[in-house]
């Protein structure tokens, strides 16, 4: 049974996790079901987690692997794929809303790879080192991947405040 | 060592980004409670369902979920031998299976499982309970009316009581036993529609978990030839290819005839290209 540790981490952590799984390309009507896996699997190894480390970058790679389980099916990936170079729905309904829905066209356009290393870097400001651990790339991938993941996304984000349109994989390069 | 810092074109898209972490309403309590549940028993592994740990943990509701269906379904059993010939059919309905500690509802099929709420079948089961009832009070009473038979000559009237009484008690229970069979079709109606809707939504883990409780839990399932169509259709959209294999293999030498046999072959065709 989980005790009251487990709980308060899930409801500190929560919000983390699901912002976490849509930024991995999980479809809104499934990043409930994905979380849940995601806070099982949190539980099973909940008492091998070490103290002494921060718990975002550990609970992170819970979320990447589920995200990673979900984009495996074919289904999701076509359908992640529709995003991509899709239209900006006018849902924004203020500059906070259109550039949000921005980033994440932006994030999501971009290869996993950088994506997740964005995400870790710049979005929930992981050190190098975690960042490395997390990976298991050494230290020099971590940087020269940041570097190039920026600039990716730059250029998406750039793109998309031109166009509206948020270019599909591969367009640049 | 740190990373360099955002110049203020990146930080002023990121920046704001970073406090959007706000989860839809409701789901935090759900997605609680259904961990909860999930975790809170002993797991019951299966080879094709544990393919990562998030698979794994999430089994460990189902595992308890299982056992506990076996215990009802042993009472179940008791039950059915008493009242004859509805044992079968009976014990795989027994009375609450499809409400108590449901999978589905403690799982990423969760809230949006097709599984038809637990009033509903409660609810049938008590009124199949009713309808049982007066059997085995029928039975008990019978022997009461022997020592006036034993007195009297035997005439067509009893004769032709007794065979009202037999004839009854047939359709009686031919009533009954049409009741189970019709709860246990349904009940296997709504599995194999919750593994299809899970298939359709691309979430092929979730098919193979249904379509493991499917099996456990319909001994005499008559829906099986769809199940094993979608099993392996499951096996191919999560890219396991052997298993996808053997399992079509399967369905082929158990229904060569199967319309289903078309559709089988090619999804099997696709992840072996």
């Amino acid at each position: 049974m989980a005790g009251p540790d487990f709980t308060a981490v899930f409801h500190a952590e929560f919000d983390f996790v699901v912002a976490s799984l849509r930024r991995l390309g999980v479809q809104d009507r499934d990043v409930q079901d994905v979380a849940q896996d995601v806070f099982v699997s949190v539980h099973k190894h909940f008492a091998s987690f070490d103290a002494a480390r921060r718990l975002r970058p550990w609970l992170f790679g819970f979320t990447r692997r589920a995200a990673s389980n979900y984009r495996r099916l074919a289904r999701h990936a076509e359908q992640s794929s529709e995003h991509e170079g899709a239209q900006l729905t006018p849902r924004q309904t203020s500059d906070r809303h259109e550039s949000s829905d921005l980033v994440h066209r932006a994030l999501l356009a971009m290869p996993e790879k950088r994506r997740v290393v964005l995400m870790m870097a710049d979005l929930y400001q992981f050190e190098a080192s975690e960042i490395a651990e997390q990976l298991n790339v050494p230290l020099g991938t971590v940087y020269s991947r940041v570097r190039r993941a920026r600039e990716e996304f730059r250029a998406l984000a750039r793109k998309g405040m031109q166009t509206k349109t948020v270019p599909r994989k591969g367009d640049l390069g | 060592m740190n990373l360099p810092p955002l110049d203020d074109e990146l930080e002023a898209l990121l920046g704001p980004e970073r406090a959007m972490e706000e989860a839809p309403e409701g789901m935090r309590e759900e997605v609680l409670a259904s961990t909860l549940r999930a975790v809170g028993a002993t797991p019951r592994y299966n080879a094709h369902d544990v393919s990562n740990d998030v698979d794994a943990g999430a089994n460990a509701g189902r595992g308890s979920w299982t056992q506990g269906h076996a215990y009802v379904g042993v009472a179940g059993l008791v039950l059915g031998l008493i009242v004859g010939s509805l044992a079968t059919l009976s014990l795989m309905d027994a009375p609450g299976h499809e409400d108590s500690n449901s999978p589905l509802g403690s799982t990423p099929l969760g809230s949006t499982s097709p599984i038809a709420p637990a009033s509903e079948d409660t609810s049938s089961d008590d009124s199949a309970q009713a309808s049982m009832a007066p059997v085995p009070q029928h039975l008990e009473q019978t022997p009461a009316p022997e020592p006036a038979l034993r007195q009297a000559p035997p005439n067509e009237g009893r004769h032709a009581a007794a065979a009202v009484d037999a004839t009854a008690d047939a359709e009686e229970h031919d009533e009954v036993g049409e009741e189970a069979a019709a709860r246990a079709r349904a009940a296997e109606r709504r599995l194999i529609d919750a593994a299809r809707a899970s298939l359709v939504r691309g979430n092929g883990a979730a098919t193979l978990r249904t379509l493991t409780r499917y099996d456990s839990e319909f001994e005499h399932a008559q829906m099986r030839e769809e199940a094993s169509a979608l099993k392996v259709r499951a096996l191919v959209l999560l890219g396991r290819r052997t298993e996808a294999q053997h399992e079509a293999s399967r369905f082929i030498d158990n229904f060569p005839q199967s319309p289903l046999r078309g559709a089988v072959e090619q999804s099997v065709a696709e992840v072996t290209r």
